[in-house]
């Protein structure tokens, strides 16, 4: 029982990924069938490009209860659909400044890239992006989804 | 035509009363048979000097919930009137003094007067301010909404028209772009990031395409682009376009996208100043972000 209840004052953070079809989705896919383990706080969505992740659903994220959220899209110049990872640069880069001057701190909006090939690259990108909102302490949710 | 006449009421809250001055503005338009037989002004403590009356039909509400006060008046005033109006961006949205639920208030009255809130509220029994700004649909029930800082000529004509019985009062759910002179139709791109006041801007064409933020994309027409025919860009005072969710967001991913052709503007970006002043000027109390904002400082 004592186990219990301490372990419910251990922070767990809850961490949306928006992963891109081609690339970021297939790396956690292939991450998978390396057997690399990554935390298991990351809950993904699959867009079918990284540009298609609108800032609205990156704030319904927040607004429902992420601690943080990532997206990982193809390396820059490689997107399948010419330059739709710039395009989901360019709104992380709006919308961290719209985080910062609300107070929320701008780190808990990560983006990243990694091609279909980097497994070993993806678990990394969650691991230390995990560790860093574990540090960070929650956003707002206390209790689970 | 037979009407029953009308009494109207202005119940102002914290306001500047320039929707006031806009109705005034607007009556020398008006034919007299309307101003006369139709309406009767009762009440306005800017245009008159009349006790208020127990019981009007229409209470035109303008101003937003800056101070503790303005919430019994408001609750006050919903119990004297039939229809009531929310008139003006304060009362739709929150408005220009709504910017402040950004910021911790105390902190603010420490910035402006050098003292802390209770010392202001105590030595010199002034009214206290509320923490947060909120729209009055939030409290009460709100019958017409009429936006604009000030409501635009043509949406009071049609305001004082529907109260009258001869059409139903109804906003154009469409983008202020459709009506602005400078656009041409084309696909923009945003070439650079400027600052209006700081920088030459050519007026003949799209403030967008210069890099100028302009609001028009995702906000309401009705006002004639009257800014941009003062060489202004759009702020956004009508408030978002219906069925979107949340308009600033939408302008920020198209502007992501209309920039991000170059990768050297994403950098151009980052120089934006004051993006929530931008983006919410007349709408944060009404915003996602604000309730974002509002469960931070809960959970803190």
């Amino acid at each position: 029982m004592e186990r219990e209840s301490f372990q419910m004052l251990e922070f767990k953070p809850k961490i949306v990924g928006f992963l891109c079809n081609w690339c970021g989705y297939a790396a956690a896919d292939l991450a998978g069938n390396l057997r690399r383990l990554y935390k298991v706080n990351l809950r993904i969505v699959r867009v079918m490009c990284s540009g298609r992740v609108d800032p609205i659903n990156i704030m319904s994220a927040f607004l429902n209860g992420a601690d943080g959220v990532l997206i990982v899209g193809c390396h820059p110049g490689d997107c399948h659909y010419i330059n739709g990872n710039y395009k989901a640069k360019a709104k992380v880069v709006l919308v961290k400044k719209l985080l910062s001057e609300i107070g929320i701190n701008p780190d808990r909006l990560h983006i990243d890239w990694a091609s279909a090939g980097e497994g070993d690259r993806f678990s990394s990108i969650v691991n230390n992006f995990v560790d860093r909102i574990t540090k960070m302490g929650p956003l707002f949710s206390i209790g689970g989804w | 035509m037979h009407h029953k006449k009308l009494s109207v009421a202005f119940f102002p809250l914290t306001t500047c009363s320039g929707c006031e001055n806009a109705i005034l503005d607007i009556w020398r338009l008006l034919s007299d048979n309307l101003t006369e037989d139709i309406i009767d002004i009762v009440y306005s403590p800017l245009l008159t000097d009349f006790e208020e009356p127990a019981n009007v039909d229409v209470g035109i509400v303008t101003g937003s919930l800056r101070l503790l006060e303005d919430y019994d008046k408001l609750l006050k005033w919903r119990m004297k009137s039939k229809i009531l109006i929310a008139f003006g961006s304060c009362s739709c949205y929150g408005g220009l003094p709504g910017l402040l639920n950004i910021l911790n208030i105390s902190n603010v009255l420490k910035d402006v007067y050098g003292c802390n809130k209770d010392l202001i509220s105590e030595e010199y029994d002034l009214p206290k301010l509320s923490e947060y700004i909120r729209p009055l649909h939030e409290l009460v029930k709100i019958d017409m909404a009429v936006p604009g800082c000030p409501p635009p000529r043509k949406i009071i004509l049609n305001l004082l028209n529907s109260l009258t019985g001869d059409a139903p009062f109804k906003l154009l759910n469409k983008s202020l772009c459709m009506e602005c002179p400078l656009n041409t139709g084309e696909n923009k791109l945003v070439k650079d990031i400027k600052r209006f006041s700081l920088q030459p801007v050519d007026l003949n064409h799209c403030f967008l395409e210069q890099g100028v933020l302009c609001l028009g994309p995702v906000t309401l027409s009705g006002c004639d682009a009257r800014c941009i025919k003062s060489n202004t860009p759009c702020r956004g005072c009508l408030g978002p376009l219906n069925g979107i969710d949340e308009a600033a967001f939408k302008f920020l991913s198209s502007l992501a996208s209309a920039a991000s052709y170059d990768v050297n503007n994403i950098e151009k970006l980052k120089t934006i100043r004051d993006l929530t002043g931008l983006l919410y000027r007349f709408t944060l109390p009404s915003s996602k972000l604000f309730s974002i904002k509002r469960e931070v400082k809960n959970y803190e």
